[in-house]
């Protein structure tokens, strides 16, 4: 099974700029893409619908990590999930040119709020995106029991398209 | 000496790029033959072609690589595509499906790009939602000859490019409830339209240039939307006024929450996923086995 | 309560599975697992109610599969799926949903 991801110029572009944007305190801005996911024969293709930014007040701070989304923000980003029945993509940027590599700290975190949204909405997949600025890199967790996926492929749709395999 | 040499100008690594794009093709009759044509001499290396009829005298007079023979043999106009392809692309990716492109939506979902040359206003409407669904570039295209006066006709038509988040189909004014409600009324027994190559030609060529313009870095700035006026009688493709009246709009009749499969459930998924009985080294064996053959298997 | 959300309610009132959704911004009304006659015959299936303007006509029943009963049966790709609609015409989209539903189904029965 592959897993492959969509999404519009436009949207990305715009996640990237909310993303670059000075925070009070956190190093880095994080937010949640949205998703409406679907069958491509064996593969699952992931279709990218919006973007929220997590608010500046629902950041903890942490010195050690470049952000950390507090509860309120986990809270907001499950209803949502719930509510529209959507696969969520905690994302955030890593700057510079190229594919860009999931961190450490990003594999843990993501191994952690991966699952509880998993166990809310066991219908969907969710997961999480790092950017560059001209790349994405992602993964995908359908089962809390089994590690994330990598995404095999990304698709920027915008004239002209541009794609890259990321995995 | 390379096939593709003298298109070179199109960019660096853009023989890549078009071996690797998947193009679908909704109707494969006047114009979508054409498109298939072109597609295949530029090097597109993958093709989901979808038509449900066979070929019959009639199309001869504009189905591309239809033959009297193939008309004696009821050879169905998908599988005449087929053909044009493999005489230029050999090793195509080539999924033909003989039906309607109801019946070709999960490999449709794979594409790049879908050539909407369908005969109905209903079947545009679906389709063009159905490519914003999964964030697909949609380019209609069709024609029309109009009786202005007593054997005084017009020969018009369209290609309208209509990407995710930019003006639509309805956006543009050529899909309407009026027209919809027009075709209802007529229950399907509209009759056969007037066709004609060169309209149909024009039209093709003009929707094949714009996704090389999608496809390739050989433009700057390619538009994420146009709609471009055939007047057959002029002989001109103009930009609608309508371009500009839309500039910068955001289309309302295809929100952006509404992507993906409504009722998709990857529990299920994975469930099919193990009851097929194909383990991934099966899968690998079958997509090696289809990319080598361009063959579907099933 | 919005118009759409009293209407849904009053239909999930008469069939409790029943799910809103939407498509092109206008809102949709799954009913899974419907019992309703047609041509004589009792069925049971998924149907779509969508009560307003859809392929020309300015309300639609889709049916999960072709009941088979006379009439001009097209088919539709809806909700990314497949479904059947018979020509009946002039179903106000006025009316409360439960009676366009009742209205439809009233043409195949």
């Amino acid at each position: 099974m592959r897993l492959h991801f969509r999404i519009t110029r436009a949207l990305l572009d715009s996640v990237r700029i909310d993303l670059r944007r000075p925070h009070p305190f956190a190093h880095e801005r994080v937010g949640f893409i949205s998703a409406g996911l679907s069958a491509a024969d064996e593969d699952v293709l992931i279709v990218a619908r919006e973007y929220r930014a997590v608010l500046d007040e629902d950041y903890l701070r942490d010195p050690t990590v470049g952000a950390m989304m507090g509860a309120e923000a986990i809270r907001k980003a499950l209803q949502w999930a719930m509510q529209d029945r959507l696969a969520l993509f905690h994302v955030h940027t890593h700057g510079g040119q190229g594919l860009p590599g999931f961190s450490r700290i990003d594999l843990r975190e993501n191994a952690k709020f991966v699952p509880d949204f998993l166990k809310v909405t066991p219908q969907c997949a969710h997961g999480a995106i790092v950017l560059s600025d001209n790349a994405a890199r992602g993964q995908l967790g359908f089962d809390p029991r089994q590690p994330c996926m990598p995404i095999d492929s990304f698709a920027e749709i915008g004239a002209p398209i541009r794609k890259w395999r990321a995995a | 000496m390379n096939r593709l040499q003298r298109q070179s100008f199109l960019g660096e690594g853009s023989e890549a790029t078009l071996s690797t794009a998947t193009i679908g093709i909704a109707g494969l009759g006047g114009g979508g033959s054409h498109a298939a044509q072109q597609f295949a001499h530029m090097g597109i290396g993958g093709y989901i072609p979808a038509d449900p009829q066979c070929i019959d005298v009639t199309n001869t007079n504009r189905l591309i690589g239809g033959t009297l023979s193939d008309v004696k043999k009821g050879k169905a106009k998908v599988y005449i595509t087929e053909r044009l392809i493999r005489g230029l692309q050999p090793r195509a990716r080539i999924h033909a499906v003989k039906g309607s492109w109801q019946a070709a939506t999960e490999l449709l979902k794979q594409c790049d790009l879908i050539i909407g040359a369908v005969d109905s206003f209903k079947e545009r409407e679906q389709l063009e939602r159905f490519a914003r669904r999964y964030l697909i570039a949609y380019i209609d295209i069709g024609m029309d000859v109009h009786e202005i006066d007593h054997k005084a006709f017009l020969i018009s038509g369209q290609v309208i490019l209509s990407m995710p988040g930019c003006p639509c189909l309805r956006c543009c004014g050529l899909l309407t409830d009026e027209r919809l409600e027009g075709e209802a009324k007529q229950y399907g027994a509209a009759g056969s339209r007037p066709q004609v190559v060169w309209p149909n030609g024009v039209l093709a060529s003009t929707a094949v240039g714009l996704a090389a313009q999608l496809l390739t870095p050989w433009f700057p700035r390619p538009p994420e939307f146009t709609y471009l006026e055939y007047d057959g009688n002029k002989g001109t493709v103009s930009v609608s006024a309508r371009v500009e009246l839309l500039k910068g709009s955001i289309c309302p009749h295809h929100p952006p929450d509404e992507t993906g499969d409504p009722f998709f459930d990857i529990r299920e998924h994975m469930k099919r996923q193990g009851k097929a009985g194909a383990g991934p080294r099966m899968r690998r064996w079958r997509s090696w086995l289809r990319g080598l053959t361009g063959r579907w298997e099933p | 309560m919005s118009d759409a959300a009293a209407e849904f309610k009053k239909l999930k009132a008469m069939h409790d599975g029943a799910e809103l959704l939407k498509e092109g911004g206008a809102p949709v009304v799954l009913l899974p697992n419907f019992a309703f006659r047609a041509g004589g015959k009792n069925l049971v299936m998924t149907l779509l109610l969508h009560p307003s303007q859809h392929s020309g006509y300015v309300t639609r029943l889709f049916f999960e599969r072709n009941p088979d009963v006379a009439g001009n049966w097209t088919t539709h790709r809806v909700l990314d799926r497949d479904w059947w609609a018979k020509s009946w015409k002039d179903v106000s989209p006025l009316l409360p949903w439960t009676a366009i539903l009742c209205a439809h189904l009233r043409a195949v029965a």
